[in-house]
């Protein structure tokens, strides 16, 4: 058990990153002045999602193939998904906004595996196009695309880090749901022994 | 003797058949009286006879007949050139049941570009109507009850918006007074109730009464007997030869219709606004940076005891969440304003609310905002859309009050109120209302209702 553990993936720099940005949000937004009601929610949730998502695609862009790897990631991203939940829940009281916490709590999870499955396909695709010298332009190239497709086609909210948070819906929730089960599924099925362990980058 | 009668055999079945027939057209005549009796009928009457203020409040009469539960829909749209489209739609339902049924309710008209009324049942409309921007005029009225109005048309000033009112068309309430400036019963019309001319001077209007008149005035020259004197925020007086001022004009002896607007607005800006309670920001600041720094470490030491103590935290950290949680998401401030006198107060509830998620704010009550916005007025609910942490000051509907003994050993008005008030008062702060009373002293009634050339 206490083997098992310790393969569980440790705080790095990413988390480090995602507690950071989160927490600076909730200070700088929380309003002093009485007649100023509280929207530090508005701001930490696009920051807490938008940097997990981030962080989930920087994973899946960067990381080497692997199922060994990835799962690696998928835990390192439900880490900084369920440690930074409390910020986020502290901001969601303190502003009562119209959306259900358990909106937030939830969705950033999809959504952060999702970038990591896309991140990850997104790279793969160019490798076997033989451009995996144009990798991080055109992973990072993808993803704007993505969000311009939702922006002005979609209109979902899905692939739009700064819009989720806010726009609570089934479409958002099937399309990440989805995403992320591909992901997981890929990535954590049961290890077929042919890969070896710990070939992740900690 | 066997022989019969002429038509003695075949008379009998006649007179059977011209009855049936009788019978029949008897029955279709009822049928048809009843079917058109049956049909449903509607009628509206906005404003004091028929005469709608914008920016005031207005007495709405409804009727209808065999239409239960039908619905009155009256639209507004407030907007302008640089706000764009904002309606403001006022809906009543009819009582569930048959026969003829009435609303009588006061409604708050906005400066209007479009104003239509319809009244629906069972997805068709029963009636409807509709004023344009051209019929929107937001001087009070000078109502007249008289049975000769043309002796008056021309005696009230060019600027007077006059009309001839009967005393059944005088509106029972305050809130329908909002927008009359000035009574004159001259005696040679049927009287209407006392209570209702009372009502009228409480409510800010500057009643005039012939002391004299038709049988049935003696009530109302009672009113005025004792000479010229203040009632609430109007004026009871009788109506004089004298010369000198105009009926239709200014005067200070009531608050008017733009004085009762400027009192509103002060005492709206000097409402304290809503505060919400934030947890302190350094507290705040330390919890997070705290929490940040414990948890990554936590995970950073790993194994179980780092996993353990970071679950710990987490828990923890629910605590730290209620403590900083909002203590309610819908904050109010409420007031009121009273014009006082003679034992009688016109009185208007004044209140701020805020509320942090955005979406429909439902007020019980029918209050009108500050600043025209989109609002909805549903069986006697306010209804207002608010973006996330928006607020709304918005005025209740007037109403007469008694003035109680303690309001004049209330506290002090607020620093600088004064000031701002439209014109010289003693006030008083009591039980969260501003009593307000005109200085003594003040020029006044003494010069009230005269016309311009004598009585006509």
């Amino acid at each position: 058990m206490t083997a098992r553990l310790d393969r569980i993936a440790r705080a790095d720099a990413g988390l480090a990153l995602v507690l950071a940005a989160t927490a600076i949000v909730l200070i700088a937004t929380w309003p002093v002045r009485p007649d100023t009601p509280n929207a530090s929610w508005y701001a930490v949730s696009v920051v807490r999602v938008g940097a997990l998502v981030a962080w989930g695609w920087l994973l899946g862009a960067t990381s080497s193939p692997g199922r060994a790897v990835g799962r690696r990631d998928l835990t390192r991203l439900t880490l900084g998904v369920v440690a930074s939940a409390p910020l986020e829940a502290a901001a969601h009281a303190a502003t009562v906004p119209a959306v259900p916490m358990a909106w937030g709590a939830i969705i950033a999870l999809p959504a952060s595996f999702s970038a990591l499955g896309a991140g990850r396909l997104a790279t793969w695709l160019l490798q076997r196009a033989r451009l995996g010298a144009l990798a991080p332009i055109g992973s990072l190239a993808a993803a704007i695309a993505l969000v311009w497709l939702d922006l002005n086609v979609l209109r979902s909210a899905a692939f739009v880090p700064w819009v989720l948070p806010s726009a609570p819906g089934v479409f958002p929730a099937i399309v990440l749901g989805a995403g992320a089960a591909a992901t997981v599924q890929r990535l954590a099925r049961p290890f077929a022994g042919t890969e070896p362990e710990g070939t992740g980058a900690s | 003797m066997n022989a019969s009668l002429p038509g003695g055999e075949g008379a009998p079945c006649r007179v059977s058949v011209r009855r049936a027939l009788l019978a029949s057209l008897t029955t279709w005549a009822f049928l048809l009286a009843g079917t058109t009796g049956a049909q449903a009928r509607a009628e509206v009457s906005l404003g004091v006879a028929r005469t709608p203020v914008a920016e005031a409040w207005n007495p709405l009469e409804a009727r209808v007949r065999d239409a239960p539960a039908a619905t009155l829909v009256l639209t507004a749209d407030a907007g302008g050139l640089q706000r764009g489209e904002v309606i403001q739609t006022t809906t009543w339902t009819f009582p569930d049941a048959a026969g003829v049924q009435r609303l009588d309710v006061d409604v708050p008209l906005p400066s209007w570009r479009a104003l239509s009324w319809r009244i629906e049942y069972r997805d068709r409309v029963l009636a409807s109507g509709t004023w344009g921007a051209r019929d929107r005029d937001p001087r009070p009225l000078d109502v007249v009850v008289t049975a000769r109005p043309a002796a008056w048309s021309d005696a009230l000033g060019p600027d007077a918006r006059v009309i001839f009112a009967g005393g059944a068309d005088l509106p029972a309430r305050a809130a329908g007074w909002d927008g009359v400036a000035s009574l004159i019963i001259d005696g040679t019309a049927a009287a209407p109730e006392a209570s209702t001319v009372l009502t009228a001077a409480a409510s800010g209007v500057r009643v005039a009464v012939a002391p004299g008149g038709r049988a049935g005035h003696a009530p109302l020259a009672r009113l005025v007997a004792a000479g010229p004197r203040r009632v609430g925020a109007g004026s009871l007086a009788p109506l004089q030869d004298a010369e000198g001022g105009e009926v239709g004009a200014p005067d200070a002896s009531a608050w008017s219709h733009a004085a009762r607007r400027q009192t509103l607005q002060a005492a709206t800006a000097a409402l304290p606004g809503v505060a919400w309670v934030h947890a302190p920001k350094p507290w705040v600041a330390l919890g997070a940076a705290a929490y940040a720094v414990l948890a990554w470490s936590l995970l950073r030491v790993g194994g179980r005891s780092g996993l353990l103590s970071c679950v710990l935290v987490l828990a923890a950290t629910v605590f730290a969440v209620r403590a900083v949680a909002a203590d309610g998401a819908v904050r109010e401030v409420r007031g009121a304003v009273a014009l006082a006198a003679d034992g009688l107060a016109w009185r208007t509830e004044i209140r701020e609310v805020a509320r942090l998620p955005r979406g429909t704010l439902r007020l019980d009550g029918v209050y009108r905002p500050i600043d025209p916005g989109a609002v909805t007025w549903r069986d006697g609910t306010t209804r207002l859309s608010l973006a996330a942490g928006g607020r709304v000051r918005l005025t209740g509907r007037p109403e007469l009050v008694d003035v109680p003994d303690e309001a004049p050993s209330g506290a002090p008005l607020p620093a600088g109120v004064r000031e701002a008030l439209p014109m010289n008062v003693d006030g008083r702060s009591w039980d969260g209302t501003w009593w307000l009373w005109r200085a003594t002293g003040d020029d006044d009634v003494a010069v009230a209702p005269a016309t311009r050339g004598g009585r006509p």
